[in-house]
């Protein structure tokens, strides 16, 4: 009785939080999207040397692998300062912690931000709008 | 009596193996101080041999660096640049995308418009463009304050040049595609096959010209008629002669018979000619008629005029 009773709840829930995580990542006003719960965004954010040491431990576990994908037109894709490849992007390795991330197609910006990774080991997958 | 000898010997014995201790440590340089003699000497090495963390590569990239990896990369696409530009191409956008590097990504653009240029294809141009612009991508990123400073993949300097570069196979890219297509473009139709043919006039002159035909057919059909009756009349003739017998009877009937028949094949003919000819032509003065009144509005008219004491042309029309 009490599991019946409490099956309607939990598929409310499920169905009113997954819309609403997926709406908060991409209303982003950079047109960055998360498609990952686990992944922090913060856009037009910087990343610190002090934040980058407080994260050692957390840098110290298995990559995270990375898809970054467009929904039209083309970009280059830079992490920490350099350059990381072209658009799309497939299972990009990287360390799990925070990364300042910038999008660009010649002049213009499409994204940029610090984009934190908690899970070590998980594939993300990042859409970016333009 | 024989201790006092063993008393003063223990003295001495102190004495020398308080000099002996004494001596070394007076000696001794003062930068082997630190040399592991004493005990807090040895503990001084225990606290160094612990495992310490090993510090952070510094990960940094000079420029000297870059041009070193560079340029054993530019040699090799240099050398199949002339005989198979593809694969230079190739060579040079696979690892610009490992290095990140910008001029390679420009070399490769390069190569791919020189394969472009040589197989008249506009396709390995058009990738060459996109390796210029992922070259762009990277040569504004580096004015960017994002771009980590020890990522010195080309000198500060040469960015503005590097850029003017890479435009300019854009812009060189795209003048060729257009040329390309140009020639690739199917040659325009000759200007004699362009003319078309003026549609005939709706001026009844389709039904005049069958009109005539079937009428000319018509009087044919008369004629047939007459020649039918002229024939007919001769054998008649024949056969009622009462001398005529035998064969010549038979043949001047035959003929009679032939006669006939031309009779009235000519009437058919004669009466399908001349209703269906008289018909059409009936029709086709009277399309004639009505086209010229529709056409003949803004048409001048030169007409003759005589009278008496009046000779002269008139000239009338509508506007």
């Amino acid at each position: 009785m009490k599991l019946r009773a409490l099956l309607p709840a939990l598929a409310l829930a499920a169905g009113l939080a997954a819309p609403m995580i997926a709406d908060a990542a991409c209303s982003d006003p950079t047109g960055l999207c998360v498609n990952s719960g686990s992944v922090k965004w913060k856009s037009d954010a910087n990343l610190s040397p002090a934040q980058k040491k407080k994260e050692k431990k957390l840098r110290a576990g298995s990559s995270v692998l990375l898809d970054v994908t467009l929904d039209g037109g083309r970009a280059t894709v830079f992490l920490d300062g350099r350059f990381a490849g072209v658009a799309p992007l497939s299972s990009f390795s990287i360390e799990p912690g925070s990364h300042e991330i910038q999008v660009r197609d010649g002049n213009r910006i499409l994204a940029e931000g610090v984009v934190t990774f908690n899970n070590p080991g998980e594939s993300v997958k990042l859409e970016i709008h333009h | 009596m024989r201790s006092t000898p063993r008393v003063r010997s223990t003295g001495l014995r102190s004495a020398a193996l308080a000099l002996s201790i004494l001596v070394p440590t007076a000696t001794l340089p003062t930068t082997a101080s630190a040399a592991p003699v004493f005990g807090f000497a040895k503990s001084k090495k225990k606290k160094k041999s612990k495992p310490k963390a090993a510090p952070e590569p510094e990960n940094r990239l000079t420029a000297q660096e870059a041009a070193d990896a560079r340029a054993p990369i530019q040699s090799r696409a240099q050398g199949m640049l002339d005989s198979d530009p593809g694969s230079a191409a190739s060579l040079l956008a696979e690892e610009a995308r490992k290095l990140g590097d910008p001029i390679l990504f420009t070399d490769a653009a390069e190569a791919y418009k020189a394969q472009g240029a040589k197989a008249r294809e506009v396709e390995p141009v058009e990738s060459g463009m996109e390796e210029a612009r992922i070259a762009l991508d990277i040569l504004y990123f580096l004015q960017d304050p994002r771009a980590d400073a020890k990522w010195e993949i080309i000198p500060e300097g040469e960015i503005p040049s590097q850029i003017d570069r890479a435009r300019n196979v854009l812009s060189e890219g795209e003048a060729l595609i257009a040329e390309i297509e140009k020639e690739k473009a199917p040659p325009p139709p000759p200007e004699g096959s362009k003319r078309e043919r003026t549609p005939a006039p709706k001026d009844g002159r389709g039904l005049i010209a069958g009109g005539s035909l079937l009428t000319v057919v018509g009087a044919g059909g008369l004629g047939m008629i007459g020649a039918g009756i002229a024939m007919g009349v001769d054998a008649q003739k024949t056969v009622e002669d009462p001398t005529v017998t035998g064969d010549a009877f038979d043949e001047a009937d035959a003929k009679g018979k032939r006669a006939n028949i031309i009779t009235y094949a000519g009437i058919g003919v004669a009466a399908v000619g001349l209703a269906g000819g008289i018909a059409l032509l009936v029709l086709g003065v009277k399309k004639r008629k009505a086209y010229r009144a529709d056409h003949a509005d803004t048409a001048l008219h030169l007409t003759p005029t005589l009278g008496p004491g009046l000779a002269g042309v008139s000239l009338s029309g509508r506007f």
